[in-house]
């Protein structure tokens, strides 16, 4: 129990207001702000190209697609004689 | 510091029962909350996931629609309609006070719903006769949502985040079939 006329240190809080006013200021500081900045900043990046990649046509169709017979080319124009 | 300054060596006098029944009462409280955060998040399976990840705007908001493209279905006021297979990813985009694309997902199966927005901070907010559920959607962040639909309907999907003028007319859609 604390002597008379001290409250130890939880009341040397409460009777300092300017005591009071960093704490009150700092807390929520470092709890809410503090804490959410280091939060997002760790936060990992997306791997955009992975989903990408799984959102592309299957393989198998891109085989068909470059196993199919190629259009017939054009016939080569015969060469204009020089003059 | 008080207003008037208190006997002193008041804090060294024993509380009488009455107090000390109403401290207990609201550390008891106290304590019930406290501990029944952890223990909600893991029984009460409504509370959102804490996977999140950092990421383009540009390049999620290609994502889905290569996302949309792949799996439409049909549109809607120039919004596609799509079905993605059961317990895939799905990606939705907020932007122009738009919510991209319309999902129809499949009853009793999960999905793991990546959320973004393109512009603003926008609030995705699902609205049933039963229940309302409340995410954010943030440019530069992927939110991912584990969600398992448990009844079929259509549910409208609200920003409940102020976006600017056109906020009130920002109105999606969620199909479960």
């Amino acid at each position: 129990m604390a002597e008379q006329g001290q409250g130890g240190l939880l009341q040397s809080f409460y009777e300092n207001m300017y005591l009071l006013l960093v704490v009150g200021v700092l807390l929520p500081t470092v709890i809410y702000t503090v804490w959410g900045l280091a939060e997002m900043m760790s936060l990992p990046q997306l791997d955009v190209d992975k989903y990408m990649q799984a959102l592309k046509p299957a393989p198998s169709a891109q085989v068909e697609a470059q196993s199919a017979p190629a259009p017939e080319a054009a016939p080569a124009q015969p060469e204009q004689a020089k003059p | 510091m008080s207003i008037s300054v208190p006997e002193k060596g008041w804090y060294s006098k024993p509380l009488d029962k009455e107090e000390k029944v109403w401290v207990a009462i609201a550390v008891a409280w106290c304590l019930l909350t406290f501990f029944l955060m952890p223990v909600w998040h893991v029984v009460g399976k409504q509370n959102p996931s804490s996977e999140s990840y950092k990421v383009d705007p540009v390049k999620f908001n290609e994502l889905a629609a290569a996302f949309a493209e792949k799996y439409k279905v049909g549109e809607e006021n120039g919004i596609p309609v799509v079905r993605p297979p059961a317990g895939s990813d799905v990606f939705v985009v907020a932007g122009s006070y738009q919510w991209r694309p319309i999902l129809e997902l499949e009853k009793g199966k999960e999905y793991r719903i990546h959320l973004s927005s393109t512009d603003f901070q926008h609030g995705f907010s699902v609205v049933s006769p039963k229940f309302v559920m409340n995410y954010m959607a943030l440019p530069g962040y992927d939110y991912v949502l584990k969600v398992t639909p448990t009844e079929a309907g259509t549910y409208s999907i609200i920003c409940n985040e102020f976006c600017g003028m056109g906020h009130h007319i920002m109105i999606g859609k969620l199909i479960v079939k």
